[in-house]
């Protein structure tokens, strides 16, 4: 029975915060997603270009506790694309200057920073309280640890990239679908490809994907819509076209 | 066989273009024959891991080309 007691005391709770009121009437999410939002616990890998919108969309929306794991620091070459962040905050952790803008933005939530690069050696600590895990790295040796890390803890990796004005998203690992060596088997000349440091990036492309990431978050906790697993998204902002490519499991990678 | 082949990322700026039509013969119809051509028409094409879908499904290079297929060179994308 205290169980249900405390139910009613959140279910309470949700119904008096007017913050998500607008979300809360679409009946695909109601009280009870709302609810299922304050319990989720969603890590976010990197705290940039990618990273940041995904932060901003998933706390407005009320997700419970989100990690936001990055060991750089704010540069000035960031700011175009990396709107949680402003001019004073350079030179500063990335992670705590998130943590300062999410918490005055919605202090519902708990936003838990790691100020350190997701490695092979402090991935298994961080990773092991979550349900979901967002890549929103850059590098490709990056994407195979999350990879990785996502197979071992048997959850779904929510995976954006960009290249000039060109986006890749898909969802893997999501119920036992492709994962993202299925789409790109692992080849050591893959460090070779740019990433926005050297190749350039219009800050709106990875707000995009950022967004779209957010959305892919949000129905795999509410468990509605279609989870873009088993599938590549392909999006290009110069021509606004876009096509999704299928990927089949191939059953060595798990 | 008219195939047209569709270039991602890193492999659109090596062809500097977004698509091109290739025509192959039809005894050699696999996709590893379409890949060497393309390779040696764009040499730095080597240097990139990627995958390929015909007709909007990752493939492999042993697959079977068909008169009027969709070839898509996808290399995987690094920024965030």
């Amino acid at each position: 029975m205290k169980w249900l007691f405390c139910l009613r005391l959140q279910v309470d709770k949700i119904r008096g915060m007017k913050r998500y009121e607008r979300q809360i009437i679409l009946p695909e999410i109601g009280i009870l997603g709302q609810l299922k939002l304050a319990e989720a616990k969603v890590l976010i890998i990197g705290a940039g270009g990618l990273g940041c919108p995904v932060l901003q969309n998933l706390a407005a929306a009320g997700m419970g506790t989100i990690g936001i794991v990055d060991g750089d620091v704010v540069e000035e070459t960031n700011l175009h694309r990396q709107y949680l962040y402003a001019l004073n905050d350079c030179g500063r952790k990335k992670v705590d200057v998130a943590c300062e803008v999410i918490a005055n933005q919605n202090p519902e939530i708990k936003i838990i920073p790691y100020a350190d690069y997701f490695t092979k050696e402090n991935a298994p600590e961080i990773s092991s309280d979550y349900q979901i895990i967002v890549d929103c790295t850059d590098s490709i040796s990056a994407r195979y640890l999350i990879n990785d890390v996502a197979v071992a803890n048997e959850i779904p990796m929510v995976y954006a990239s960009v290249h000039k004005f060109e986006g890749q998203l898909s969802v893997f690992n999501y119920k036992n679908g492709p994962t993202y060596r299925c789409l790109f088997p692992e080849n050591e000349i893959l460090e070779t490809v740019a990433n926005c440091n050297n190749s350039g990036v219009l800050g709106v492309l990875p707000n995009i994907l950022g967004a779209m990431q957010a959305n892919e978050v949000l129905k795999i906790v509410l468990n509605f819509g279609e989870v873009l697993s088993g599938s590549l998204y392909l999006y290009n902002s110069l021509d606004n076209s876009a096509q999704t490519i299928e990927i089949q499991k191939n059953k060595l990678n798990k | 066989m008219e195939i047209t082949v569709k270039y991602f990322g890193i492999i659109a700026d090596i062809t500097q273009k977004k698509e091109e039509l290739f025509f192959v013969e039809n005894d050699s119809n696999t996709l590893k024959t379409l890949q060497s051509e393309i390779e040696i028409k764009y040499p730095k094409i080597l240097d990139i891991n990627y995958s390929v879908a015909i007709n909007k499904k990752i493939a492999n290079r042993e697959t079977e080309l068909k008169d009027r297929d969709e070839v898509a060179f996808l290399p995987p994308f690094a920024g965030g």
